[in-house]
Order: C-alpha cells, then structure tokens, then sequence
C-alpha cells in the first residue's frame, strides 16, 4: 500500500502493520521449507530482517533480538537448506509466535513476554548454529555487532516501549484521513457558533416575560380604579389571572430554553475541544527514531551517549510533530557529533566516560518547550568570532563588539560551520539555518546557550497546535483584524501627547526604548480613521533587535481562533497569514508579523512612513467628515461603519430636527439622510439645508427605500445632489456614491 | 426557520410553463431534457449544470481582502466554519449589474473538482428543465467574448437563459485567479 497515507499513524502502529505482514510471511515461508528452497530462504531473511528494522525504530528490543536470532539461523540454512530439520522448523515456528506477542498483534489480556522465553529462543538458535560444522557467516557478523553496540546504551524511559503499547492495542485505531479530521473541527466549530445563537432566543423570551409582567400589573391598577363598577372589574381580575397564568407559562418556557442554551452550548464546547484533541499526539511518538539516532551516531562515531528523555507524553499537534522532527534529528545529530567530547577527552577532564543528552519537552505559557542539551565541550564564543570574521561573516571591529549571547547566533547562518573537516555525520555548515527556517514556519523560535566546558542548549518553542491561535483582535479602519499573540512583544496604550517625533518620524518611549510608530492602516492600505480619545493603541512587535509600533484604533478582545489556511487559489496575500471565523460567523484575517515589519522597514526606507498619528488634529481635520441622518439605529450604524472604515469622520442624528440641530453647530462636508424620520423629514431637511446661505454648497444625498420616479424628483427639486435608494444598498455602491461627491477621506 | 428561504412569487408563465411539462410526452431519445440550476445575475439568467452547485445559502457578510487585485475576488465569506472565496461572477462574465433586491439575493456555492467558491447571484431560480433539442448558439451578437463559455442558450418566453460551460467557465475563473 506505498500510495497510502499513514502520516496519522505513529511508529508504533507502523510496526504492528508491518510486523502483521512480515509475520505472515514468515509462519508461511518456515512451513514451506519442509521442502528445502534457496528462495524460500530468501524471501525468510528479508522478512525477518525488515521486522528486526522495525523493531528497532520502535525499540522494541525483545522483538529485535527474536527476529535477529530467526535471521542467523536463516542465513546459515541459505548455505545448505538441507541443514534445516523438522523441530528447527517447530522452533523457528515458535520463535514467530514469540514475536506476534512482543508485537500485541493477539490481545490475550495479561500475557506479556518474559525475558526467560526470549532467551531460550535465542539459546536455542545460537545452539543450532553452534552445532552445525561449519560456523556460518551470520554468526561472526552477529559478534561483530555486539562488540559496536557495547559502548552506548539507549536509556529507556520508565516504561518499557513494547508494554507502553500494551493499552493501546486493547483500544482499536481508526483510520482517519487529516482532511476528515480538518472538517470535523470545523464542523465543531460551525456548531459553537450557530449554537450561541441561540442566546438571543433566551434575550427575547426574557423580554416577552417582562412585557406579559407590565401588562398584568398594568391590570391589577386598573381593577383598584374605583371608578369602574363590579362587573368590569371582574373582568379585568379575570384578565389580570389568566395573564399571570401566561406569565408563568412563559417564565418556565425562558427558563427551559436557558437551560437547553446551557447544555447546548457546553456540549458544542466540549465536541469542539475533543475534535480538536483528535489532531493531538503525544511527543513519544517520534522517540524511537530519535533513540535510534543518537544510538546510531554514537556508534558511528565511537562515542559512549545517553539520551535521557523527560515529558514525553507532551501533547502535540501532530503537523507540529512531524515538522520538528527534522529539527530534532539535526540538533541530536549535532550534540553527538559537536557537543559530547570522546571518552578519553571526557574522562581527562573529569566527566563521566558517558556524554548524557537531554530531550526535555514541555509546555510552558501555551507554547510547545523542547529543550536539547548535551554535557560536551560547549561552543568557544571566540572561535565562532574569529570564523565569522574569516568567512566574512563580520568585520572583525563588529565582531568584537558582540556579546557571547550574540556571537553564538552566528552558527544559525548558511554555510556557517565551526568544522574543518566535512564528516558524513555533520558539519557541512547546512542545517542549524534549516532548523531554524523550519522552525520559523511553525511561528516559533529556536534559542541557543552555552557555556564552555559544560554543554550546549537549544531551546525551540513552537505552538502546540497549528490550528488554534491565541489572537489579540484590534480594531483596524473600522473592522476587526486578529494579530497571532506570540508575535506581540507588548502592548500600550499611550497618550496621544506622549508621541514624539525625529525627522518628522513618530515615536514613543516604552522604558528606556524609542519606539517608532506607524498606523496600521496605513501598512494595511486602508483609510486611516481618527481616533476620538486621546489614547494611542500601540501593538509592539520586535525583529532583528528592533520593536515598532503599529497604532490600531483599538484593541477590541483575545480569542482563541481555529485557524484556517488562506484559500490556496488566492496564492500568499501580503501581511496576512492566515483565516479565521469568528463566535458571529464572520470571516477574519490573521495579521502576518513578518510582513508588516517588512512593509514598515521598506516605508522608512522609502521616507513614505505617514508621520501624523490618528489623533493628532490635523489628520483628524483632513478627514471628510459626513453626517449621517437617519432613524433606523441598524441603518445608521451600517452606514456609520461602512463610512468610517473609509476614514471618513462620521457624525450621527436621530431624525431631521437632531440632524438639523448638529448642522448649524458643526462643519461638514456630506449629509446624507433618509426620508421618513419622525420630527422632521429628510425632504424637508434637504429644504432648510438649501435655504441656508452658509449650508447653501453643502452636499446632500437622500438614501431610502422609496424608489418611485415621483419619490426620487421629489427629493431632487428639494435640493439633494443624489438619491439613493435602499433596496440597492450595497456597501461598495454607497461608498462609491459618496467619493463621486465629495472624493476619498482625505483627498 | 423562516419560510420565505424557499419561497419565491411565481414568475409569469410558470404554471403554463409545468402544465406544458407534464403534458409532453415520456421522455425518449427525441426529446431528452437538459436540467440546469437557473440563477440571475444582473438582468440575465444562466443555467449550469446541477451537480456543479453544492449548496444554494443566504447571503452572508463579505470580508474583503486589502492588498488584493480586486480583479474577480469580491473577498471571503464563512460557510459553517469553512472560509470561502467569493468571486465576483457577474463581473467575469461582463454582465451589467442593476439595482438588487436583497431579499432575492443568494451565495451560490460552485464546486468543481476538489475546488469551492463562492459567487452573488441577484436570484436563485432552482433546477429547471429544458428540451435539449432547443438548444440554440450564443448570438455572436451579444457583444462579449464569452461563447466558449457557453454551451448555447434556451428561450424562453420574456427570458433567455444561457447555459454556461461550466468545464470551461472554472478553469478560466481559476486561471483568473492565479494572475
């Protein structure tokens, strides 16, 4: 099944998948070799020897010694089939049955293994062998393997990894494509949303209670009224309890339907979270192959070495664990190669002959930890001075301005290598710059700290999970725009007086920081809105030593976002990094840190940085300023928000006479209104407007719903420079309208 | 659930036009039907295949996209949780927009292959069924370099209806895109 996808699967189902192949074709082929067959014995040692493969990526180490021993003896009968007798054939039977419990392919509860079994099997074998004339091949390759593998012991976490498996074989794995997953989570999420909904439904039912209440007290005073006679008040008495029978109806009907909102929401929440856990997988997973390298490497090298793991039942997002694990062999690589000394090295300066690598993993503040540190030699910050200046990586002046700290990164960069000789376990100078390329893309960070003599460590933090980001949503020109919180250095909210300016270059003090700003909408291209109270909002990201200030108009809340990729036809949008839905169902876009720094370095560098900040006066009296006339509150706001986000500076009025009251006392440069208002009308708002000497060239536009011919000339002799009609209200349209009138915000 | 979702008035002619349908004879080779998916953009109807069409939806709010080419993206919109590209097709297909009613309006979900997107169409008038025989071509006349688009249109009375390419429409859409 090569065109499978088993990404989803961890090594260790992997190994009883193969191990469920490999066995059968193993019973299969020691049966058929009643009748000796050099192919038959063939197809046996590649069998075993793939399992023995196997077993040792999962370190299943029962399993490797069984198949190891099973291999020998096969290789020894390749040389003769004869040699092989009935009760070998038994044995070699029995050696397969062992190796389908080590491998949990049968779940007879509380049958594991013993030792004593292992080592008779492979008594048994050594024995056959040792009996047969001729010393067979395999038997010397086996000494010589077991003199390599002397120096390094792999030290096993406390459980053993084939009992680790133990209760997971009793609960059966399904195949699951990540797409399927993917879309259940979404689902989950679409399901949260519609559900929370249902909160307004519980709003107006309390409102209905409320209103039925105000209606039966509004009876009970009306029966104490004295003047009505006996008869109506019977009535009313009648009215007023079998409103109060409504009432109550009503009140339990609010009332079941808050508990069903209650429940509804929970169990959305918890579908929502246990979908999201389906992605997870523990750190474990990608162990054995890390075990085996640096058992490997060690042995390659002749260097005794331990790895020593902690926490590694750490929940991951399983892209995340895919994507480190690259990382992760390069830098254990690495740590045996560089960092742990040889033996002899070791013990003249007083260590232990055993170099210890730790792999810790954790999750500190919402963030993935992994921590690889070795005891070795650690990294001489003056070598890696004097090599960058000799590749030209720096002035030596430059050089020797840098901190230890800031010398180490220097073996981040392409083709830095501290090596002068090119082995094929390292130093090639390509890689420490590929983990941390990797580990960029997964929005982490990969720290490095040495000290000489004592070890090296790498501390990468990623996020757990790919899929959920904790975002900050701000408030940009109008609309909400979620910034990864991980990518925020700080948050401030200044006086708008604070701000500073060099060169006509804006900034503020954070500490003993100067922090240059520019406007997110800006960076954003989208029309600036002036801010009303004098507080700057200040989002202070941080590159290469440098923190900029990015103003938005306001910070609005944190939310944990299921991210989504952009859609992949839209191919990579600048400054954006991603999707998200929002708890009402709208879409919102992930701010990409990367991009926007780039954006503002290239602006400085352009002189195009927009010096004004929102508040100060003369961006705010550049902005067009309109008002919007109108009694329909959801109207208003639509058109107050569609304005704003353009950057117009938008003023409201409830009806023609507040609209006519905010005229006089202020300065515009639209009005748009609509027609029916109570108190006085659009038209003829439009009519004092135009008989008005100082209001005579202000423009009017009339949005309603009263299309008809009649309607619209009526509007149009008043004295309105457009009419526009709702029922082809579009956003676009109207904001079209109206720079047609009286051109862009600032324009 | 409001029930006006699915409920439309009835155009003119539409009882005469089933009446007609269900007095023509059982269907044989002669007179096979087409069945398109009949929606409006702007002042034309255009019909596409039904199987193109997985999912007919309110309309829903638009997050646009700064930065991007406004060219065919109308920006993006959420359907149950999944974000979805909106394009604007009626500007593709050169088709003049008038004044919309918006409580005919609907999001048209397209899929084609493993792609989905979104589009506006003025309204949605469901699956309808057309003698394939009546099949007539685009008039060249029509003034847009759109007839590859088209499979040929269907008259009707008082209306046409253009039954797109879809085989062909989706690529150059996505074509679009890629620019």
């Amino acid at each position: 099944m090569p065109s499978e996808d088993l990404s989803q699967f961890s090594l260790a189902e992997l190994f009883r998948m193969e191990a469920e192949t490999q066995l059968a074709a193993l019973s299969d082929g020691i049966i058929r070799l009643e009748t000796p067959s050099s192919a038959v014995l063939d197809d046996l040692m590649r069998a075993a020897h793939s399992l023995k493969g196997a077993a040792r990526v999962v370190g299943v180490e029962t399993g490797v010694r069984i198949a190891h021993a099973l291999e020998d003896v096969f290789v020894r009968a390749k040389a003769d089939p004869a040699w092989v007798s009935p009760s070998m054939i038994d044995r070699m039977l029995s050696g397969v049955d062992l190796l389908r419990r080590v491998a949990q392919l049968e779940k007879k509860a509380g049958e594991s293994v013993r030792p004593e079994e292992v080592e008779a099997f492979v008594t048994h074998c050594t024995q056959c062998l040792e009996r047969a004339a001729d010393p067979g091949p395999a038997a010397l390759r086996r000494e010589r393997v077991k003199a390599a593998d002397a120096p390094v012991t792999v030290e096993q976490t406390p459980q053993e990894p084939d009992q680790r498996s133990a209760p997971r074989a009793s609960a059966p794995f399904l195949r699951v494509a990540s797409a399927n997953l993917n879309h259940l989570v979404e689902l989950a999420g679409e399901s949260r949303i519609l559900l929370r909904q249902l909160q307004t439904f519980v709003e107006e039912a309390r409102m209905l209670v409320q209103a039925q209440h105000r209606m039966e007290s509004l009876l009970g005073h009306w029966s104490k009224h004295a003047s009505i006679d006996d008869g109506r008040r019977r009535t009313v008495l009648e009215l007023q309890s079998q409103w109060h029978a409504w009432r109550t109806q009503s009140l339990q009907h609010a009332s079941r339907l808050q508990d069903y909102d209650l429940s509804a929401g929970l169990l959305a929440d918890r579908l929502y979270s246990e979908a999201l856990a389906c992605r997870m997988r523990p750190f474990e997973d990608c162990l054995p192959a890390l075990r085996r390298l640096v058992h490997e490497t060690g042995r390659q090298l002749g260097k005794a070495v331990r790895l020593v793991v902690s926490g590694e039942s750490t929940q991951v997002d399983r892209e995340i664990l895919e994507r480190l694990e690259g990382p992760l062999i390069h830098l254990l690589r690495n740590a045996v190669d560089h960092g742990i000394e040889p033996g002899n090295d070791r013990l003249a300066t007083g260590k232990a002959v055993e170099g210890t690598i730790r792999l810790a993993v954790g999750q500190f503040g919402g963030r993935l930890v992994v921590r690889v540190e070795d005891d070795g030699h650690g990294i001489n910050p003056d070598e890696v001075r004097r090599r960058a200046v000799a590749g030209n990586y720096a002035s030596a002046e430059a050089a020797g301005q840098l901190s230890p700290q800031e010398t180490l990164e220097f073996i981040f960069l392409p083709g830095f290598s501290l090596r002068d000789r090119v082995t094929e376990v390292s130093g090639r100078g390509v890689g420490l710059d590929a983990v941390q390329t990797v580990i960029r893309a997964l929005r982490g960070s990969v720290r490095l700290s040495s000290t000489l003599g004592q070890g090296t460590r790498f501390e990468i933090s990623v996020p757990i999970s790919l899929s959920i980001a904790r975002c900050l949503l701000v408030e940009i020109a109008g609309e909400p725009w979620a910034m990864p919180l991980s990518r925020l250095t700080q948050l401030l909210q200044v006086a708008a007086e604070s701000v500073e300016s060099i060169q006509g270059q804006p900034f503020i003090r954070a500490g003993h920081e100067r922090i240059g700003l520019v406007q997110a909408a800006q960076l954003l291209g989208l029309n600036a809105v002036p801010v009303k109270s004098g507080k700057l909002s200040v989002m202070v990201v941080s590159k290469g030593g440098h923190s900029y200030g990015i103003v938005v108009d306001r910070f609005l809340q944190q939310v944990e976002l299921s991210v989504q990729e952009m859609p992949a036809e839209l191919g990579k949008i600048r400054h954006f990094s991603a999707v998200s839905v929002l708890a009402d169902g709208a879409p919102v876009l992930l701010l990409d840190d990367e991009d926007l720094i780039s954006s503002i370095q290239s602006l400085v560098a352009a002189g195009q940085l927009c010096t004004g900040t929102p508040s100060s006066p003369a961006r705010a009296a550049a902005s067009k300023r309109i008002l919007v006339v109108e009694d329909s509150l959801t109207v208003r706001e639509l058109e107050r928000k569609v304005l704003t986000g353009r950057g117009y500076a938008v003023e409201t009025a409830t009806d023609g006479m507040d609209g006519w009251n905010k005229l006089r006392a202020g300065d515009f440069d639209l009005v748009i209104t609509d027609v029916d208002m109570p108190r006085m009308d659009g038209i003829e708002l439009v009519q004092q407007i135009r008989a008005t000497p100082r209001l005579h060239d202000l423009a009017v536009m009339i949005v309603t719903y009263k299309g008809r011919p009649e309607d619209r000339r009526r509007g149009l002799e008043a004295g309105a420079d457009y009419y526009f009609t709702k029922s082809s209200f579009h956003n676009e349209e109207l904001v079209r309208v109206v720079e047609e009138i009286i051109g862009g915000a600032t324009g | 659930m409001e029930r006006s979702f699915l409920y439309r008035p009835i155009p003119p002619g539409w009882r005469a036009e089933w009446a007609a349908g269900l007095a023509s004879p059982i269907e044989t080779g002669e007179n096979r039907q087409t069945r398109l998916f009949a929606f409006r953009l702007g002042g034309e109807w255009f019909g596409v295949d039904p199987s193109t069409v997985s999912e007919v939806a309110r309309v829903v709010p638009v997050r646009s996209l700064p930065h991007h080419d406004p060219g065919v993206v109308g920006g993006l919109v959420s359907l149950r949780g999944r974000v979805v590209v909106l394009l604007k097709l009626a500007e593709f297909l050169q088709v003049s927009r008038r004044e919309a009613d918006a409580a005919l309006q609907r999001l048209l979900i397209f899929r084609h292959d493993e792609w989905q997107f979104g589009a506006l169409a003025d309204e949605a008038a469901g699956f309808l069924n057309f003698p394939a025989a009546q099949l007539l071509p685009v008039p060249a006349t029509l003034g847009r370099d759109d007839t590859a688009l088209a499979h040929g249109l269907f008259a009707r009375p008082g209306r046409c209806i253009i039954w797109l390419n879809t085989g062909r429409l989706f690529p150059a859409l996505r074509a679009r895109l890629a620019r």
